[in-house]
């Protein structure tokens, strides 16, 4: 792809990500990568708004993919393990948290792309971790649902990604407290139970 | 029918959502309305377009649960957490229509302090440093507060698509996983 169209995608997601797809214009795209708004040197690259919504998209899906931490080294305990995802999964979606705006922005006027954020973002992540969870749960002794755990981390780290992305921009970003404090209730969870 | 305060309220709620704060016209709030453009109608009542959101933000905020009530003494700090969490979702549902419309133009578009009364109002936790919580909680008030409103964020981003979490869980399983989560399991 040519350095041009590759800054047309990354200013857009940028839009995108902050002020939805229908809150951005063409002309902020076209001044954000540097050309001259209305003049149709963009239209050399993409042939609307959309085109670009999706292809700026797709190739965010495609860094996501690439980076994603889904074989955390495998040493430690199911405990370790899942302290560990936690913080990895935590850091994935702060650095893709454009991805998740835009879900959050435009999900709805474009189902089609949702399956692939979701798989990228989300779904392998909670699968993994509620294996570990489980295998933790088992060598603890204590009752925990995987799955619930699992979900309700995952949930609470895309939503932090989102807190500080769209809703309350005055909030840091990092997600390094969060993942302090997720990382304590986990090691909680699987204290075995004094009595 | 209700008057034409109203009716130019909820003209504006419709009107700022379709078009956003900066795209939205008075002209397009009035015909909403059902009111003559341009009559002078809605100067009746609003000084201005802004004036109309501020009393829009105000309206919504009010349709939000006393949190007084919900945290009724109630001894079991496990029940409590979980109305505190579960008033939390409540909340956020009933506003996610105005935080569209605050985060449709992104940070840069002023909103005077309109934001900032939404997050504070429907992230309001004292119940967390009040007893029963405060005692049974695994991490300190605050902490868990990160937790809750990040949960809660998530959890409202996935039921607009889904009607249930990220991780396909409804509503009380939510509230259940993050009292575990946050105070363990009844013994």
């Amino acid at each position: 792809m040519s350095d041009r169209a590759d800054t047309i995608l990354s200013e857009g997601i940028r839009l995108f990500a902050e002020r939805g797809f229908s809150g951005t214009a063409l002309a902020d795209i076209e001044r954000a990568a540097g050309f001259a708004p209305g003049r149709g040197a963009i239209y050399r690259y993409f042939p609307d708004k959309e085109a670009i919504f999706r292809a700026a998209v797709r190739r965010e899906i495609g860094l996501a993919r690439d980076a994603r931490v889904d074989r955390v080294a495998a040493a430690g305990t199911p405990q370790d393990l899942l302290e560990r995802q936690v913080a990895a999964s935590a850091l994935h979606l702060s650095e893709h948290r454009l991805l998740v705006a835009v879900l959050a922005h435009d999900g709805q006027q474009f189902p089609d792309l949702l399956p692939e954020i979701l798989d990228v973002m989300v779904d392998t992540a909670i699968a993994l971790d509620a294996a570990h969870a489980d295998a933790a749960a088992r060598d603890a002794g204590v009752d925990v649902d995987g799955q619930v755990l699992a979900s309700v981390l995952l949930d609470t780290i895309a939503g932090h990604a989102l807190l500080a992305t769209i809703v309350d921009p005055r909030r840091d970003p990092d997600p390094g407290r969060l993942i302090d404090v997720l990382q304590r209730l986990v090691r909680a969870t699987f204290e075995p139970t004094d009595a | 029918m209700r008057d034409a305060r109203h009716r130019l309220l909820d003209a504006g709620m419709v009107v700022f959502a379709k078009e956003g704060r900066r795209g939205a016209s008075i002209g397009q709030i009035e015909t909403h309305a059902g009111l003559t453009r341009r009559n002078g109608a809605f100067h009746r009542y609003f000084p201005s377009k802004e004036a109309l959101f501020d009393e829009l933000v105000e309206r919504e905020l009010a349709l939000l649960g006393e949190r007084a009530v919900a945290t009724r003494p109630v001894r079991d700090p496990r029940v409590a957490l979980a109305l505190h969490i579960d008033q939390v979702l409540r909340d956020l549902a009933i506003v996610a229509g105005l935080v569209a419309i605050l985060t449709r133009e992104g940070p840069d578009v002023v909103d005077g302090d309109a934001r900032a009364r939404v997050v504070a109002r429907v992230f309001d936790h004292g119940a967390l440093e009040q007893q029963p919580i405060a005692g049974a909680l695994r991490v300190p008030p605050a902490d868990a507060a990160l937790v809750i409103e990040s949960c809660a964020t998530g959890y409202q981003l996935s039921a607009q698509f889904f009607g249930t979490s990220l991780g396909r869980l409804g509503r009380a399983d939510v509230v259940v996983g993050l009292t575990d989560l946050l105070i363990g399991r009844a013994p």
